[in-house]
């Protein structure tokens, strides 16, 4: 008995700190965050933007879309691609493998015709690919190729026909916000030691959306993706902005994320063979400037610029968290030699280390230490004083970070309009804690053994509605 | 064992529940007071809008509460960025009437960069006006406030600080050389004159940077200056001569290319490449 | 005296042009969309349209295309007035059919002279 309420107490104290840890430094990565958005947001921007826009020097830009079945919406996605205000862009669709009529469809919308453009060797790609096309004055170029079931591969193929400066790869489904490019193109001109720029990314579930364009912006109607919502803002607004002041970014979403095209191609494109390649080409990408001592800069913009749908059920976000915690592992595993190796600066040395002790073995700390602790205090071997204060450094400062980065949002960027909405935002975060949190802790330790014990992973589709015609508006499933 | 305080955790929890609430509050006050303040400022704009036009048309007789000519005067400024000519000099006219030039030189003094970011910013349509005031902040030690200097010039068409723009690229606080060239032919100089000694700047880089911009700007009169360019002891330098004669495109050049030195390098065969396209025009 | 739509999605730009366009006599009209701007051009026929580029719902790019291809506009005269100022840009704006072509920043002056050379066509 005595030895029962031994173990229980220290596991108890060490889930105290573990998670005063966990949540005490990542309060420090969010005010670092909040005074850099609080800085992005008041800095006049009108200017740089408008010059970045009007200038011939400006750098140019090549999209890179995978596609896969995306017949209802590739039309008005790429529309609204050609309709963003820069300079000079070209996009690049890769088909990969559609059994739909996306190709088709891309064909009559856009005048396609058979291109004899050259395609560059590298990156090299498993799917072959079957043709190229092309629109007269080349601003868009869809290439088909055979599908390995891989998104990676199918960006890969697509870099081939990038020919601009900064490659940007999005998804199909992202919503760029009309500046969304000038944005994003600004810190690769400020500074030549730019090699990536990450931008946040907002769930586009509950966004209106007409002709490929954001008019108005309301919180989903399911806390599925509701809880996402807050989620988003914590990390994104706020994580990879600190993360990135401090030069330790290590993830740019493959949703949004722009690099030099010299600096993607250096690393050989994607890993094909890893379920996390955005988390994967930032990493690539670091430690090679790294080992040839180049100086280099990861940066991300504060300002929401993208916008993407979630998944809207708790099974397809089981499938997707799953995946990440899974693509998390075999990383660290992957770069082991990265981590706690002064050589690779403030990546190898905080970042890595942070994701690796809090982001991958969290769960398995989470889900134990939560039940051995709840047990513990019902069954009386530890007081309810002890728990509370284990519920206070898991629960409450999480709470606080949760709020925090909404008061963060609505003093920058207010982007929900109507006042209904910000409560709903509250009443989330409160939720979030309630029973989510638990669950999303139990995937991502099925997601933690997978990693471990090297379990095949399964890919989820989202059921997507494409955009509705008749209407203009988008149709949420 | 280490026994936890007692009430330790009670008030840790109570402190917890009461910042989240604060918070909470925080957000919600936040929100009304913005969307209160932004109706006004809406309503304001609106307003005085239309004397905007009166300012554009040479009338500038109105009576304004403070609060209402400081939402003129933002309004102006912004509105001297979009037009030019006539519209552009009838703006800063008055607004140097109203001080407004005054001001912003005051501001972007201040020691938070910030400050001095969003005065730069307002002022630079008129950044022509103050050149000197320009031409220090284009050594700003923040370099965010040394790229917005360097577009201001760019904007205002303040060619004369081209010399300057141009020898920003070096130094401890050095501006982006991107961000430089966009400037200079944003600012679009219509002769080599304003240059001055840039082309003949014992500094490679800023050497090969004038060269180069002068040939994107089709500088005729820049001719001369580029084919000296030719016999420098820099690759950079020689390079953008090349760039930069190609673009011009006149014969009459050829002279001076025929003078380099013959040996089996690319740029002696780059060179030979450029004599036959003069010639054959 | 003409009838004159402007297609603009900037406020301060739209007040300036339409002030400038009233002084000089003309009956004009304002829209704040690509959509909308097609609309009233249907319903008006009106004799110039003073077109924006980068707007919301419909660029000004393909508003332009769609007027130029249908014969009831056959006299209206288009001027783009635009940011966009690269050469493949105005050469893109004269083939999808726009009479002229005007870069902000711009002098209104310049803008209401061309204009007023349009209209006399």
């Amino acid at each position: 008995m005595e030895i029962l309420t031994g173990i229980t107490y220290w596991v108890t104290w060490t889930l105290i700190v573990y998670y005063a840890l966990y949540n005490g430094i990542f309060l420090l990565v969010l005010l670092r965050g909040a005074r850099e958005v609080s800085r992005e947001v008041n800095w006049p921007s009108a200017m740089s933007l408008s010059e970045v826009f009007a200038n011939p020097l400006t750098p140019g830009i090549s999209i890179v879309v995978p596609a896969h079945n995306e017949e209802s919406g590739i039309v008005d996605s790429v529309q609204a691609l050609l309709d963003l205000r820069y300079p000079l862009s070209r996009i690049v669709v890769v088909d990969d493998g559609s059994t739909d009529s996306t190709f088709h469809t891309l064909q009559e919308n856009f005048d396609l015709r058979p291109s004899k453009k050259a395609l560059a060797a590298v990156p090299e790609h498993q799917g072959e690919i079957i043709d190229v096309w092309a629109t007269r004055n080349g601003e868009l170029t869809v290439i088909r190729k055979h599908s390995v079931r891989l998104r990676s591969d199918a960006v890969n193929a697509g870099l081939r026909a990038a020919d601009q400066e900064i490659v940007c790869m999005i998804d199909a489904d992202s919503l760029l916000e009309r500046d969304a490019l000038l944005h994003i193109a600004a810190p690769f001109i400020a500074d030549p030691t730019v090699v990536g720029v990450g931008g946040v990314i907002r769930p586009a579930n509950g966004v209106t959306v007409s002709r490929g364009a954001v008019t108005n912006i309301e919180m989903p109607k399911r806390w599925v993706e509701r809880i996402q919502v807050v989620e988003y803002l914590r990390a994104f607004l706020v994580g990879r902005t600190g993360w990135a002041s401090i030069n330790g970014l290590m993830i740019i979403s493959g949703a949004f994320g722009a690099f030099r095209r010299e600096a993607v191609l250096e690393v050989g494109g994607l890993d094909v063979n890893s379920l996390a390649e955005d988390a994967d080409l930032v990493v690539s990408i670091t430690k090679k400037a790294r080992d040839e001592n180049r100086p280099y800069r990861l940066a991300f913009v504060a300002e929401p610029v993208c916008w993407t749908e979630v998944p809207n059920t708790f099974s397809a976000l089981s499938v997707q968290r799953r995946r990440w915690s899974q693509g998390l592992g075999e990383l660290i595993a992957k770069r082991r030699t990265m981590i706690l190796n002064p050589r690779y600066g403030v990546l190898g040395m905080l970042t890595l280390p942070y994701f690796v002790l809090f982001e991958f073995y969290g769960p398995i700390f989470g889900v134990l230490g939560a039940l051995i602790a709840l047990a513990g205090a019902v069954t009386g071997l530890i007081t309810w004083q002890l728990f509370m204060l284990a519920f206070f450094v898991s629960v409450g400062l999480s709470l606080i970070s949760s709020l925090a980065s909404v008061l963060i949002e609505e003093n920058a960027y207010h982007r929900y309009s109507r006042l209904r909405d910000v409560f709903t935002l509250l009443a989330t975060t409160l939720i979030e804690l309630m029973g989510f949190h638990l669950v999303h802790t139990w995937w991502r330790l099925q997601g933690v053994y997978r990693a471990i014990f090297r379990r095949p992973s399964e890919w989820g589709t989202i059921e997507r509605a494409g955009f509705d015609q008749a209407t203009g508006t988008e149709t949420v499933r | 064992m280490i026994q936890t305080i007692p009430g330790l955790s009670s008030a840790l929890l109570l402190a917890a529940a009461v910042v989240c609430g604060l918070l909470a509050l925080a957000v919600v006050i936040r929100r009304m007071v913005r969307t209160e303040f932004s109706r006004r400022e809406e309503l304001r704009r609106s307003r005085v809008r239309p004397l905007v036009l009166d300012i554009l048309d040479g009338d500038t007789s109105f009576d304004l509460s403070r609060r209402d000519l400081a939402a003129l005067v933002l309004l102006a400024s912004e509105t001297a960025g979009y037009v030019r000519g006539d519209d552009r000099s009838a703006l800063t006219s008055w607004l140097t009437t109203q001080q407004f030039a005054r001001t912003c030189l005051k501001k972007m003094k201040s020691p938070f960069a910030l400050t001095r970011a969003r005065a730069l910013s307002r002022f630079a349509p008129m950044a022509h006006l103050a050149p000197r005031s320009i031409e220090q902040m284009l050594n700003d030690r923040d370099e965010g406030v040394r790229s917005l200097a360097a577009q201001s010039v760019g904007l205002s068409g303040s060619a004369a600080l081209t010399p300057p723009l141009l020898r920003s690229i070096e130094g401890p606080r050095a501006i982006p050389a991107r961000i430089v060239s966009m400037a200079v032919l944003r600012a679009s100089p219509t002769s080599i004159a304003v240059f001055g000694d840039t082309l003949v700047d014992p500094n490679h880089r800023v050497r090969a940077l004038a060269i180069d911009l002068a040939g994107q700007l089709n500088l005729v009169d820049g001719r001369k200056a580029i084919e000296d360019g030719l016999d420098s002891a820099s690759s950079e330098v020689r390079a953008a001569s090349l760039r930069s004669i190609q673009r011009l495109g006149s014969p009459l050049s050829v002279a001076a290319l025929e003078r380099m030195p013959l040996n089996n390098t690319p740029e002696f065969w780059s060179a030979q490449a450029l004599v036959r396209e003069l010639l054959v025009g | 005296m003409a009838v004159v739509l402007i297609v603009e999605d900037d406020e301060d730009v739209r007040a300036l042009v339409v002030h400038r366009l009233k002084q000089a006599g003309h009956e004009v009209l304002t829209e704040a969309d690509g959509e909308a701007g097609l609309g009233a051009a249907r319903a008006a026929i009106p004799d110039l349209v003073i077109l924006d580029w980068m707007m919301p719902r419909r660029n000004g790019l393909e508003v332009c295309f769609e007027l130029r291809s249908d014969p009831q506009f056959v006299n209206t005269r288009i001027l783009m007035l635009t940011a966009k100022a690269q050469e493949q840009d105005i050469e893109r704006a004269l083939a999808a059919g726009a009479d002229d072509y005007v870069v902000k920043p711009f002098s209104s002056r310049e803008l209401l002279a061309r204009a007023a050379a349009l209209l006399s066509r």
